[in-house]
Order: C-alpha cells, then structure tokens, then sequence
C-alpha cells in the first residue's frame, strides 16, 4: 500500500467521481485497506495507480 | 469431449433451405458440412418467449468479431443470458459476426433479378412457427471467410469449410434454433459460387450436458441487467403496426440524473507532478481527471471480478 501522508507542500485537487463511479470507492473503503475516509481512499488508490505505472 | 444424448433429430437441408428446430436445455445442435465449402446462417429464439432472440452484436461485445469453442452465445442486451455454448467447432469453421445475413435486394442491385438470400430463407422457416420476416435477426455466420481492413473495409474471402466439418451449440435455454443454407454462395466467395446442403441433428440432453449448463449458469446469470419481462416498465408487446406517443408515460432511466460528488485529494509537489506528467501524455486533460482515471483503471485491474483487462 502507498504511503498515506503527503509531503508538507501539499496540494488539494478537487475531484469528482459521480455515484456509479463513487460506488468503487465505497467498495474500497469496505475493505479497509487503503483507508477510512474517501479522501485517503481516492489518494491512495490513485498512488498505487501511479506505482503500478511505474511513474 | 463432452458425452450427449442419444441423436433425436437428423435433418438435410438442401441448398437454399432452412429448418426451424426446437433445441432444448442441455441439447447438443449439430451443424454439419454435408459436401463442404457451404455458408450456414443461423438464428435461434426463446421457445417460450420470441421476443428474446440471439443477440448478434452483445455476442460480439463479449466475445470478438469471430466466436470460437469455449464461446457463449449470448441473447439479445435487453435479456443478456447465455443462449449456447460452442462446445465443437472444426478448425476450418470461420464465424462471422458482422456480416448479418444477406437480402434480395443485394443481388437485384447486381443484376439477378430475384435471388435466393438468407433473410427471405430464414423468413420461410420460422414462419412455421408464425413468426414473420420482421422476426428474422442477424445471423451468426458459420463457415463465412469474411475480414476486414484498417478502415473498416469488410469483404468475403474463400470458403474454408471441409465435408465433414461440424459445429456443436449446447443450448443452455430451450431455444427454437433455425439453421439456413446461405443463398448468396453462387454468386460470390461465400460459399465457393456453388450452393450446396448440410445435416443439421440434436442430440438429447445428458447428465454431461445438463451439468455443463448449470455451470454456464452459475457464472454468467443473477446480474442487474438480465431481465425478464415482468421487470419490464413496458412489457405488453404492441399488436398493431402504427407507433402512437402515450402523453402519460414517464420514462425511468437507469441512475437518472447523475450526480457528483466532490473529494479534496491531496498531494506532494513531487506527486503533483508526476501526475502532470499523465496530463501531459493525454491520460486526461487535467490533474483531476486524471486522478479520477487512474482510480477506476485501477478498480478494473485490480478488483473487477472476472475482468478481461486490455
């Protein structure tokens, strides 16, 4: 799992997942493992994104 | 290979024929290259409910421009079941999903007056079940060499169909299933410009069979989606040929109107960028998008269940 914590230049990005869409988040937050709150979840799942990419 | 029932039924149908066949629950449709080199169109219903018919284009969605063994057969979007399973298919069979089936007047264009075609052949066979023209859907194609290029150009090559060669359809619904001998070979590659038969015979289900259609069952039914008419908002199928507005109906659509919602993600500078990289290769066209993006690519990769991902 990526790290949770942002570094102390943090930026806030505002994005929107529609309800099919936030669907995937609730089912993320379910499982518990990248976090509690939507915004942990869209985070880390997106860094794991970034990991699995390779960047 | 599978063990199936005893042969129940063994049908000829000569050049430019069709037969509409009841195929039931864990029965074995054989179709058979009598001579070889021959194009077989086929259509298949719901026997209990006509409305529910092969589902050319879901099959193709699902599966490719071409079926294969192993391949479901799926009926049409608006029921999304399994229909057939292609449990045998000879290496020289090509399927075709696109090519849907060919008409009189294709033929009048090119100068031959009133010819044998597939629509008007399928049209003759399900009538004795009173269906009519209008019922006839796209075919799935057996034994059509068809291809495509790059720009979507689509053309019939040689007919690579050897006598012999079959193709084995479970059904796993009980189906009216209408195999035709294409009509349009005579006069192209489609069936090497000459019309010939082919056997058609159901086998009886098996305790083999039946097992393998539960199994089809079990993975591929009890999803939102595979209705049945009662689910229907609308569902008295209209007698009369004239379309009228009903001024009352309100219509639902699915999750109407989406909504978003908004989530504040935050990131390090070094994050930042590396996301600015993915903008900038045209994963999305700006930092939020492109996080939204990577989190669904990332649930399709790596929890959507049974996902193919390409």
């Amino acid at each position: 799992m990526a790290d949770s914590r942002s570094s102390d230049s943090e930026q806030i990005v505002d994005v929107t997942f529609n309800q099919q869409q936030y669907v995937v988040i609730e089912k993320l937050k379910a499982e518990g493992q990248f976090g509690r709150t939507d915004e942990e979840i869209v985070r880390n799942i997106f860094l794991e994104f970034l990991r699995q990419e390779g960047i | 290979m599978l063990q199936y029932g005893p042969l129940k039924t063994e049908v000829v149908l000569q050049p430019v024929s069709g037969k509409a066949l009841p195929v039931l629950r864990g029965e074995v449709l054989r179709i058979i290259q009598e001579e070889g080199e021959q194009c077989v169109d086929f259509n298949a219903f719901n026997l209990h409910d006509y409305k529910e018919f092969l589902g050319v284009s879901n099959t193709r969605s699902r599966n490719a421009f071409r079926v294969k063994k192993g391949d479901i057969i799926w009926t049409v979007s608006s029921r999304d079941r399994p229909m057939f399973l292609i449990l045998e298919i000879s290496e020289t069979c090509r399927t075709d999903l696109l090519g849907g089936r060919c008409r009189a007047s294709l033929f009048d264009r090119r100068g031959y007056g009133l010819h044998t075609n597939c629509q008007d052949t399928l049209a003759a066979a399900i009538g004795e079940y009173d269906l009519t023209p209008d019922d006839v859907h796209d075919s799935l194609n057996l034994w059509m060499n068809t291809e495509w290029d790059s720009v979507g150009r689509y053309f019939t090559l040689r007919n690579t169909g050897q006598k012999g060669d079959y193709v084995d359809l479970l059904a796993t619904i009980d189906t009216l299933s209408v195999p035709a001998t294409c009509g349009s070979g005579d006069v192209g590659w489609t069936s090497n410009f000459s019309l010939k038969p082919i056997r058609v015979q159901v086998f009886d289900a098996s305790d083999e069979t039946l097992a393998r259609v539960e199994e089809i069952e079990r993975h591929n039914t009890g999803f939102k989606g595979q209705r049945t008419p009662d689910e229907f908002k609308v569902n008295k199928i209209k007698a009369d040929r004239e379309l009228r507005r009903n001024p009352n109906y309100v219509p639902e659509f699915v999750n109407y109107p989406i909504t978003s919602k908004p989530i504040q993600v935050p990131l390090s500078t070094e994050e930042l960028a590396k996301t600015k990289q993915l903008v900038a290769v045209g994963l999305g066209k700006d930092v939020a998008e492109v996080i939204r993006i990577g989190v669904i690519l990332w649930y399709m990769r790596n929890r959507e269940p049974g996902r193919r991902f390409r």
